[in-house]
């Protein structure tokens, strides 16, 4: 009997598993295709380079910096 | 005035780690991986960070400060706009990696207040500072120029500038996609091999390829990928690559370019494939020695540390200081992503903090170690038949004597070493004038025919064997350089001589690692030759052996002949049954 429970309860954890991985990967399509493309398309038309820009890096010049900057994230 | 304890931490890109700085002190660092026995591990260094704390002493409440080695928000930043850039191609990338985002790469405050119980806000450091911290903080310059080569940081894939004392300023970057360390690991996925983990091999194929620029056809060709330019940068005509759409990291179009299909990992290795590997170092390396040149004349500074993944390609460090107008170089045990925990905490403590600095890394010592009282519990606990010796003297001729009758010496000393190699308390030892002790070892390494073995000298005997640089580096002590051996000995000590008559070398200080130099010493006195085989202890495709267990388990499922052990000698023959 407890071996019996024992299976069940792994086959509920890897079902569980299985339908959060498919509600994930479904609602990150959705993202990349209704998001991520739409402004891919416009960027596209607008001319718009990510990728070669320079900027996106952080100055990291030390002396310009305080100590609540490096707090920060981003 | 209070003690102040930094906590480094690394993870989640590659080789997670934590580095422990009490009071402007690296006073402990290790890898996670050699916790978990996954290499490269990047999962959250929580191993790593309990033997920081419990090797002092400490609680983490004891901690004032725990720095991480990157801003997540600014990667999060260039790994959108990859996604948005390589639309639709980049799906498979966009939905692998976001969950990860999620729950792990952008919540890094939570994760170390649950994993750590750690209250108190965490220190971001943009990672190419992490880099340029962990090479010229801890180094032995009191100014140096800095130079980080990296694949790819935050955005920054490449970056210099300077520091002086406990300040350091960046002042010049290139950002992704262009990328040294990206256009060698491409080179590496070519050629069938693993991205992030097989790169040296690339620098051991190399050798056998041609390295005349005139002669190898593939070097005008990879000329056209990088260009160099004038003013010290570099760009990759990124037609050539995929990576940045997240796909495999050659083109077709490199494909096309080389007349050469991608090779598959249990493909034959053909001379066209060596001289690929020969043609990606030269380009490499011009590209490197540009880059060094533009900031010298910048910066006008003598003194140069490397710091980023690159600084792990010692064919190209070997060569700097001919090749550039610096006169000295300095590049940390482990300049790549491993090591930024250290630079992450040095920067906080010596440039957030505005300490001064009060540390040089003159050796790598700084992982965890074991007593001879829990090593023989060990070893007694599992019934495994030892030896014991009576002193160091007696460790140090015995084991010389072994290495000199050929055998395989498995050599567990010591804390563990910092950073991806093996310096002499994590190593396996062998007698460099054997050439089939190098066949064995190979074999017990899982290593491919075509990669050299390292030799390991004591700092006064070097220049005798080497063609080093002149003052010797202090980094050659942690294996950063290759140079070539004199030709007078090359016979003589060939298990480490590569195909080009270079070698790795790693060089000792007494003072750092009394034991393993008087063991060079000793075989010396034996043999003639004061230079032994050291090559990491680890089996093919695992860390570096961390407890007394790793290392007896090792030697069993290897040809390891015996292993010295603390005070005791263990012989795999007496306990095969
Ligand atoms: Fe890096």
């Amino acid at each position: 009997m407890n071996i019996f429970l024992k299976n069940i309860k792994e086959g509920m954890y890897y079902f569980a598993e299985l339908i959060a991985n498919l509600i994930n990967t479904t609602l990150l399509l959705f993202a990349f295709i209704f998001v991520v493309g739409p402004t891919a398309i416009i960027a596209k038309i607008v001319g718009k380079k990510f990728l070669q820009a320079k900027g996106g890096g952080a100055d990291m010049s030390d002396n310009k910096k305080k100590r609540e900057d490096f707090y920060k994230q981003f | 005035m209070g003690e102040t304890n930094i906590l480094g931490i690394s993870c989640y890109y590659h080789d997670s780690s934590a580095a422990l700085v009490k009071n402007g002190v690296v006073v402990g660092a290790a890898h996670e991986e050699r916790f978990t026995g996954k290499k490269h591990d990047t999962s959250f260094p929580l191993n790593a960070a309990k033997f920081c704390l419990d090797s002092q002493g400490m609680t983490i409440g004891d901690i004032d400060h725990i720095a991480f080695y990157e801003k997540p928000v600014l990667k999060f930043d260039r790994f959108l706009s990859q996604s948005i850039e390589g639309f639709p191609e980049t799906a498979k990338m966009f939905l692998r990696a976001v969950p990860f985002w999620f729950t792990e790469k952008l919540r890094v405050p939570r994760i170390v207040n649950k994993k750590l119980n750690y209250k108190g806000n965490v220190f971001f450091i943009e990672h190419h500072l992490s880099h340029a911290a962990a090479s010229f903080l801890p180094s032995p310059f009191s100014n140096a120029a800095i130079v980080s080569v990296d694949g790819v940081g935050e955005w920054a894939t490449t970056t210099w500038g300077e520091g002086e004392n406990n300040a350091i300023n960046l002042s010049g970057q290139i950002n992704f996609p262009h990328s040294l360390g990206l256009f060698y690991s491409t080179m590496t996925a070519f050629l069938g091999f693993k991205v992030n983990n097989d790169e040296s091999k690339i620098m051991a194929l190399r050798a056998y390829g041609e390295e005349n620029k005139k002669e190898n056809e593939f070097y005008k060709k990879l000329k056209q990928v990088v260009e160099i330019r004038k003013n010290g940068s570099f760009a990759l005509d990124m037609k050539y690559f995929s990576y940045h759409r997240g796909l495999k990291m050659p083109s077709a179009e490199l494909s096309r370019l080389l007349d050469c299909p991608v090779r598959k990992k249990e493909e034959r290795l053909k001379q066209k494939h060596k001289d690929i590997a020969a043609a990606g170092q030269m380009v490499y390396e011009e590209a490197l020695f540009n880059l060094l040149n533009h900031v010298q004349k910048e910066t006008g500074r003598k003194n140069i540390v490397i710091g980023g993944g690159c600084g792990l390609n010692s064919v190209a460090n070997g060569k700097i200081i001919n090749k550039t107008r610096f006169e000295n170089i300095w590049i940390p045990p482990s300049p790549g992503d491993g090591g930024t925990s250290v630079g992450a905490a040095l920067y906080a403590y010596n440039c957030i903090l505005k300490k001064e600095r009060k540390f040089i890394m003159e050796n790598a010592y700084l992982g965890p170690s074991f007593t001879n009282k829990e090593i023989k519990n060990f070893l007694k606990e599992n019934k495994i038949i030892y030896h014991a010796f009576k002193n160091e003297e007696e460790i140090v001729a015995k084991t010389a004597k072994l290495i000199d009758e050929n055998n395989i010496i498995g050599w567990f000393q010591g804390k563990m070493e910092w950073g991806p190699r093996a310096l002499g308390n994590r190593s396996i030892l062998g007698n460099p004038c054997n050439l089939r002790a190098k066949n064995r070892l190979l074999k017990i390494k899982e290593r491919e025919n075509f990669r050299p073995l390292c030799p390991a000298v004591c700092r006064e005997d070097a220049h005798k064997y080497f063609h080093c640089d002149n003052p010797l580096p202090k980094s050659t002590d942690f294996i950063t350089m290759v140079y070539k051996v004199k030709e007078d000995w090359r016979k003589r000590i060939s298990a480490v001589v590569h195909v080009d008559g270079t070698a790795g070398l790693q060089t000792i200080k007494e003072k750092d690692n009394p034991l393993y130099y008087n063991l060079i010493k000793e075989f010396g006195k034996l043999s003639g030759v004061p230079v032994i085989v050291n090559t990491s202890f680890n089996l093919g495709g695992k860390p570096i052996v961390n407890t007394p267990r790793d290392a007896y388990d090792c030697m069993m499922k290897t040809g390891i002949d015996c292993l010295v052990i603390g005070n005791y000698l263990v012989y795999k023959k007496e306990n095969s049954n």
